[in-house]
């Protein structure tokens, strides 16, 4: 398989429907699809969080949000718990089980899916390669985009 | 309702730790003592050191060791043949579950986890 094959329009579809079902299960927020002709809420201070996949194909997917969204999420799910830091990867594992639900869904079962580890980038690392598919949404309120790439690696 | 003595819970994130720590306690089911480690070979040398644990619940995506080696190395040590391991990936799905199936796992659970999936995966043992 390689990235050529992605279908845009599916792949957009499915990234929309995991990012929602996963922020209901995970993080009791409901996230809600942009609709055709809304304008694009732009994302002040976003934040990237990024998982590549190495399997099926080569790619990116990403989560990128404000930071608020972020400290909203840490503070639903670590409720009344005093900040000790372990909070901070929320955001990650959720873009952990969006990646490996979006993967398995849209190949379908059977697949061999193999992630790396998902991680904050702050900046750009030079990889990254272009838009395959997106899908944006509203999170109560804080946009949030949801975007499958296509990755360069630099040896 | 089910319990346990000893669970090692397995994941290299801490708020999947701490998402599979509350299910099992919505579910229902009891757990006297609580070990958590962040990749399989942390939760191997846990093992070793702490004899009581009964059930290990690992992720499999996880850094220095990931959830099939550490199953492996667990199946392959008599020491830890008895002791029951509960898989919780994103990644799963009926063919993943065959196949850690026949390498000694009890049961397969699909991120994202759910008090109802853990007490389907867990509460059968006695």
């Amino acid at each position: 398989m390689n990235e050529a094959k992605i279908d845009a329009t599916r792949a957009a579809a499915i990234l929309m429907e995991t990012i929602a079902s996963t922020f209901a299960d995970i993080a009791f927020i409901d996230v809600a699809p942009s609709r055709p002709g809304d304008p694009e809420k732009a994302i002040v201070a976003p934040l990237r969080a990024a998982i590549d996949v190495l399997k099926p194909v080569s790619c990116r997917i990403e989560i990128q949000c404000p930071a608020t969204l972020k400290q909203r999420i840490e503070a639903t799910l670590f409720q009344g718990e005093v900040r000790s830091g372990n909070e901070e990867d929320a955001l990650l594992e959720i873009l952990n089980v969006t990646a490996g639900v979006f993967l398995t869904s849209y190949y379908g079962p059977g697949t061999d899916v193999k992630l790396e580890l998902p991680q904050y980038l702050f900046l750009s690392d030079g990889s990254e390669g272009e838009i395959l598919a997106q899908a944006a949404g509203d999170a109560e309120g804080e946009p949030l985009r949801a975007v499958l790439r296509s990755i360069r690696y630099r040896y | 309702m089910k319990s346990y003595g000893q669970v090692l819970v397995v994941d290299d994130s801490s708020t999947s730790r701490m998402i599979i720590q509350r299910c099992i306690e919505m579910a229902g089911i009891s757990v006297s003592n609580y070990f958590f480690a962040e990749n399989g070979l942390d939760a191997y040398a846990s093992l070793r050191i702490n004899t009581g644990i009964e059930l290990v619940i690992t992720d499999i995506n996880m850094p220095k060791m990931d959830g099939r080696t550490f199953a492996t190395l667990m199946r392959g040590d008599p020491a830890m043949e008895k002791i029951a391991i509960v898989i919780v990936s994103s990644i799963a799905d009926s063919a993943l579950e065959t196949e850690l199936r026949s390498l000694g796992v009890k049961s397969v659970v699909k991120k994202p986890v759910s008090p109802a999936k853990m007490l389907q995966a867990l509460g059968g043992e006695s």
